[in-house]
């Protein structure tokens, strides 16, 4: 009633005195004034925004070529390099260019797509092409068969991969649709903030493939980048929900948006720098624990078995494959497979057709006549990281024990192997020979080779007569088979040859094959592989039965125990190729052509073992010369040692490990609901309060207050209700009764004369259906980004802690 | 706007509807006569109800004497009008006693301070004596002559006008006679609209001469009776209180608000509730009023002044530079009055707790 008698009260009420003060007291500093709710978005035509956005296609090119840089530890040579990042280039600069345009968003988009196309075209596959540009069918048929082939020579090729054209013309295409990504992610659906996504995935490329410590300078630039290009992007106002939150907080400057971009993004890189060193599970190392990716998977994948022979070898990381205690005086060579039938192409491991299951007893080893000294050797093992069908074990094993599943044992070979499981975790115990010959016993090995060893002897028709002259010229002074076979070893071994895990790959020369073996004798160059199928092959030449053993070499032993055994741990960088050679009435021996290992070939191939052996005949019986008292301090220091390899130790650390990671994620998941969840509390105390307490549409009052100011609308001590409500009035199309019946009732409450204002439980009721009227509409007219953060990050809460 | 007022009992609720239409009708005519300034012709009636005094401050020629007239002509009450010059004795104010031959005796004749409503023109340009015996008049609501004391007739309100152009040889107010005053406002010059419908309006006669009493005296007395009825609630008060001490110790103020101040505020505001057809007081009447009754009453330091001034309209005299619609250094003023009531708690807001 009193507003149409007082039509102009509101008016006298802001008098001030003078022209100067314009609208309410107190209210009028800090209200937003009646500004639309909708605020109208960024017109493209606007010529000096568009000029600003095509000043940010530099920093999208650097954000994109920096990480780009991260991959020169997996490719040779800087071609490939300036390839790309001229397509990515080219992209940018034709979207660039056509966003200069007042042309509709996705214009610059289209016509990047296209540059990027044609640019594909005219580097990868210009013969294709339509008028020596357009692409065509068989353009792309042309650069799918690239795509194989690059698929192809990433999987043949070890780190650093020679940039073949087909991999720049992955890396160009990749690149240039990351190039397309990022600049439709910041122009076109105007989310800069998830163009970072893009740099993140090309930086993880080359952590993922290879191993490598981490670059910080190139982390710390692509950062630096990213919030430059955050910053600048909140500076032209380039974002999808510009509008939103001006109108929401009265108290935002426009300006301050760039600084609380940045200030955010330093937060969220240090909280990703200090939260995984401060969190127990998740630090660096925890990944590192081998998980099942990362296992050397001996020959499981069926591929060409040198080829992941040597990838493993490559491994910059090895990881520990198996730990065993033996009573053998020295390492053993551990045999996972032989090699022994080579013929033309990859050579494949032996056939198992003739295996049998492995309890129904072993083998006795091939031609060991019962005059040559043997020595048992006992081992126990763990296996902790190695996924393979077969077995490492010396050969020739006696017994196999304490295995788990179905295994089977090939004949001859000595191999364990099976179909339904695989080495990964299993602990046994294997019995061996340490076979001892006489320097006579060999000498005087007959040459003629049995009817079933027909095989061992074997070479196709058309190998290189480079590897037969050169076997005859190397062995032109022996006259036995174990004499051609000392020379053999000793013509690897005596310095002529190099090691070279990489020299293969560079020459193309790699894997099992008789060309291979061909190239590898004139480059002197190569690892295990080479010098043992070279060996073997060499022998076949000669008429020495021969096959290629696979497996581990003894690598360093790591602790003695004092009960005369010895523990070593192997990795799996100690995958060992090595020929084993067939002598009557010895059997096969092994023999070490490999240089450059610091491995100790056997006594028995070396040149002088007939010396050797006359000065010391031969060694006792016990067969251990190991020293009976080990020295105390290594042993002490065991346990812990197998205790961190056993896997099932290791096993539990990464379970608790990833434990301590849930409870951590799930305890940031409840701190950080929290505040959301006290605030839900909160406000149902109040409502429910309402019916019964004193004072309820204060109460109700206050509540209203405080969800404005979680809606980031600024709530300050020096305004009333009033004024409150008549500047979130012109923010928010506020329902005009619920709010005067509130402001009423609590004005009423807070200053009327005491007793006036009793409510009755149906008033109370209808205000707090006020209540609920208010907070809904605010809800409703908030967008989805400011109810989140009105839930999640509450700022009541904070102005009540502040209170106390 | 449901259930904003609702007065306790039937005397008060009768009270409030016959001051409610009253006032609309005062309020009626002076807006016939002063064309858009609503907000100058309810604060001249808020400082008639809750007896204050006004003060008219601006250049010639705005309406202060029209205003002035016609809310005195608007209320059925005595009405006298003094302008001032420098030669205005003290007496031609308070009045004067004469030797009476035929009585043998000293008589006193009523000065032109004994009236219900006394329109003082022009007051800077009378001497600073002249000016105290109007002063004192204002403040003890009496005169006293030759030993003998003269009360004055409720409602007594002074409205005086002050030119605060041509300076020379006037007496500005001082500071402490200024606080006498309960609103200083400044008129202003209309706007356009509003100037033309005065050209229309005053074409044959003068508007005032149609303005006729709307309401009596004893109605008037009625309705500050019912003014001072309204509640302040000691959450208010405290907060009037609060707003006054910022003053004194806000540092861009050299010279508080006096506890007179504090009062006429919170009576201002009453009468600002009882007009609003409310029983009690809220923070926002108060907060409404701060500028009009606090302003001409505190004096900024010198640092404050020149770091607020945009132009160079300073004079000798603090307030007393001016011009139309406020000077810069009135503008200061109100800047630092809304930022102290910007940062004093408001009880509601203030009361939490749950």
């Amino acid at each position: 009633m009193s507003s149409t008698r007082f039509a102009e009260r509101p008016a006298a009420g802001s008098a001030g005195g003078s022209s100067a003060g314009g609208s309410s007291v107190g209210s009028s500093a800090r209200s937003s004034g009646p500004r639309s709710a909708r605020r109208t978005r960024r017109r493209p035509g606007d010529q000096g925004n568009r000029t600003r956005e095509a000043a940010l296609a530099p920093l999208v090119f650097l954000l994109l070529v920096l990480p780009l840089g991260g991959l020169g530890s997996l490719l040779s040579g800087n071609d490939w390099w300036y390839s790309t990042a001229f397509v990515v280039a080219v992209v940018l600069a034709v979207a660039a260019l056509f966003r200069l345009l007042p042309v509709p968003g996705i214009v610059p988009s289209l016509a990047a797509f296209a540059a990027w196309v044609v640019t594909i075209t005219l580097m990868f596959a210009p013969n294709d092409a339509l008028f020596g540009f357009l692409p065509s069918f068989d353009t792309l048929r042309t650069i799918r068969g690239g795509l194989a082939d690059a698929g192809a020579s990433i999987a043949v090729q070890s780190i650093p991969a020679d940039p073949v054209v087909s991999i720049v013309a992955l890396l160009g295409l990749s690149f240039g649709l990351l190039a397309l990504l990022a600049d439709a992610l910041i122009f076109a659906v105007r989310m800069p903030a998830l163009a970072g996504l893009v740099p993140l995935a090309i930086l993880a490329v080359p952590y993922t493939i290879h191993q490598q410590p981490f670059d910080s300078v190139l982390f710390a630039a692509l950062c630096a980048l990213y919030l430059v290009l955050l910053w600048l992007a909140a500076r032209f106002a380039i974002g999808a929900r510009v509008p939103e939150p001006t109108s929401i907080r009265s108290a935002v400057r426009p300006g301050r948006n760039g600084f609380r971009a940045v200030v955010s993004g330093v937060v969220a890189i240090l909280l990703a720098i200090v939260l995984p060193v401060i969190t127990p599970g998740l630090t660096p190392e925890s990944f590192h624990v081998p998980v099942a990716a990362q296992l050397p998977s001996v020959y499981s994948s069926g591929v060409d078995p040198t080829i992941q022979l040597s990838l493993d070898l490559r491994r910059s990381n090895p990881v520990l494959s198996l730990t065993y205690t033996t009573t053998s005086s020295a390492g053993l060579y551990l045999k996972l497979v032989d090699l022994s039938d080579f013929t033309d192409g990859p050579w494949q491991p032996e056939s198992t057709d003739t295996a049998h299951p492995l309890n129904s007893g072993v083998d006795a080893p091939d031609g060991l006549a019962s005059d040559v000294t043997t020595t048992p050797v006992t081992t126990s093992f763990q296996i902790s990281g190695l996924r393979s069908d077969w077995l490492p074990v010396p050969y020739p094993v006696t017994d196999v024990n304490g295995l788990s599943g179905d295994w089977t044992l090939t004949p001859g070979s000595l191999t364990v192997t099976s179909l339904d499981t695989n080495s990964d975790g299993q602990n046994y115990q294997a019995t061996s020979l340490d076979v001892q010959p006489t320097a006579a016993q060999l000498e005087s090995a007959s040459t003629a080779v049995p009817a079933e060893l027909a095989n061992y002897v074997t070479l196709p028709g058309d190998i290189s007569p480079f590897i037969r002259n050169t076997a005859r010229s190397v062995t032109e002074a022996a006259s036995s088979n174990y004499d051609k076979a000392v020379a053999l070893q000793k013509y690897f071994t005596s310095g002529a040859f190099q090691y070279s895990v990489t020299a293969p790959v560079e020459g193309h020369y790699d894997g099992g094959n008789f060309a291979a073996v061909a190239t590898f004798l004139s480059a002197k160059s190569g690892y295990c592989i080479h010098f043992a199928s070279a060996m073997a092959v060499m022998a076949r030449t000669l008429g020495i039965p021969s096959r290629i053993a696979i497996g581990y070499h003894p690598g360093p032993s790591t602790s003695t125990q004092s009960d005369g055994t010895t523990t070593y741990d192997v990795y799996s960088d100690q995958l060992h190729a090595w020929p084993e050679l067939w002598f009557a009435g010895v059997g096969w021996l092994s023999f070490e052509p490999t240089p450059g290992l610091g491995l100790v070939p056997p006594a028995y191939s070396l040149s002088n073992y007939a010396a050797v052996s006359a000065a010391a005949p031969v060694r006792d019986s016990a067969g251990s010369t190991a020293a009976p008292t080990a020295p105390k301090a290594k042993a002490e220091t065991d346990p812990s040692i197998t205790a961190a390899a056993d896997p099932q130790v290791q096993a539990a650390a990464q379970v608790r490990a990833w434990l301590i990671a849930l409870v951590v994620v799930l305890l940031a998941g409840a701190v950080a609901a929290t505040p959301a969840i006290w605030r839900r509390v909160r406000r149902r105390r109040r409502l429910h309060q309402m019916l019964r307490g004193a004072q309820p549409a204060t109460l109700g009052w206050a509540e209203i207050a405080d969800t404005a100011s979680d809606y980031r609308f600024d709530v300050t001590e020096g305004e009333t209700a009033r004024a409150f409500a008549e500047r979130i009035g012109h923010i928010y199309r506020m329902p005009p009764e619920p709010v005067a019946a509130l402001l009423a009732a609590a004005e009423k409450e807070q200053f009327a004369r005491p007793g006036s204002a009793e409510a009755s439980p149906e008033q109370r009721a209808e205000l707090v259906a006020d209540v609920r009227a208010v907070i809904a509409a605010i809800s409703a007219q908030a967008s989805a980004a400011d109810d989140r953060r009105a839930l999640l990050l509450p700022l009541s809460l904070w102005a009540r802690l502040r209170a106390f | 706007m449901t259930n904003v007022a609702q007065p306790g009992n039937a005397s008060v609720s009768d009270g409030f509807d016959e001051f409610g239409r009253l006032s609309s009708a005062i309020l009626d005519n002076l807006s016939r006569v002063i064309n858009g300034k609503p907000e100058i012709a309810a604060l001249s009636l808020v400082v008639l109800l809750a007896e204050g005094h006004l003060l008219v401050e601006d250049v010639p020629g705005v309406g202060k004497t029209t205003l002035a007239k016609a809310l005195a002509r608007s209320v059925g009450c005595t009405v006298s009008r003094i302008q001032f010059t420098p030669d205005l004795l003290p007496s031609d104010v308070t009045g004067v006693s004469i030797y009476n031959q035929h009585d043998r005796e000293f008589e006193f004749k009523p000065g032109a301070v004994f009236a219900n409503i006394v329109i003082a023109d022009e007051i800077n340009r009378a001497s600073p004596k002249t000016q105290s015996a109007l002063l004192e008049c204002m403040e003890e609501r009496q005169v006293s002559i030759d030993g003998q004391t003269y009360f004055l007739d409720a409602p007594f309100s002074v409205v005086a006008t002050q030119n605060p152009i041509e300076m020379e040889g006037t007496y500005a107010l001082p500071e402490a006679q200024r606080d006498r005053f309960m609103v200083r406002v400044s008129m202003g010059y209309p706007d356009a609209r509003a100037e033309l419908a005065m050209l229309h309006n005053r074409e044959v006669q003068s508007p005032l001469d149609q303005l006729e009493a709307v309401v009596s005296r004893e109605q008037l007395m009625r309705m500050i009776e019912t003014a001072r009825q309204v509640f302040v609630s000691p959450a208010v008060e405290q907060y009037a209180v609060n707003l006054a001490q910022a003053t004194r110790k806000d540092p861009d103020i050299r010279l508080g608000v006096s506890p007179r101040a504090t009062l006429h505020l919170v009576r201002a505001a009453k009468v600002t509730a009882a007009l609003d057809g409310r029983d009690f007081v809220l923070p926002d009447d108060i907060d409404a009023l701060v500028i009009p009754v606090l302003a001409h009453r505190v004096l900024l330091t010198r640092r404050s002044l020149a770091d607020n001034r945009t132009g160079g309209a300073g004079s000798a005299g603090g307030a007393g530079g001016a011009g139309a619609g406020g000077s810069s250094s009135y503008r200061a003023v109100d800047e630092v009055l809304r930022r102290i009531v910007a940062s004093t708690p408001v009880p509601l807001v203030a009361a939490r707790k749950v």
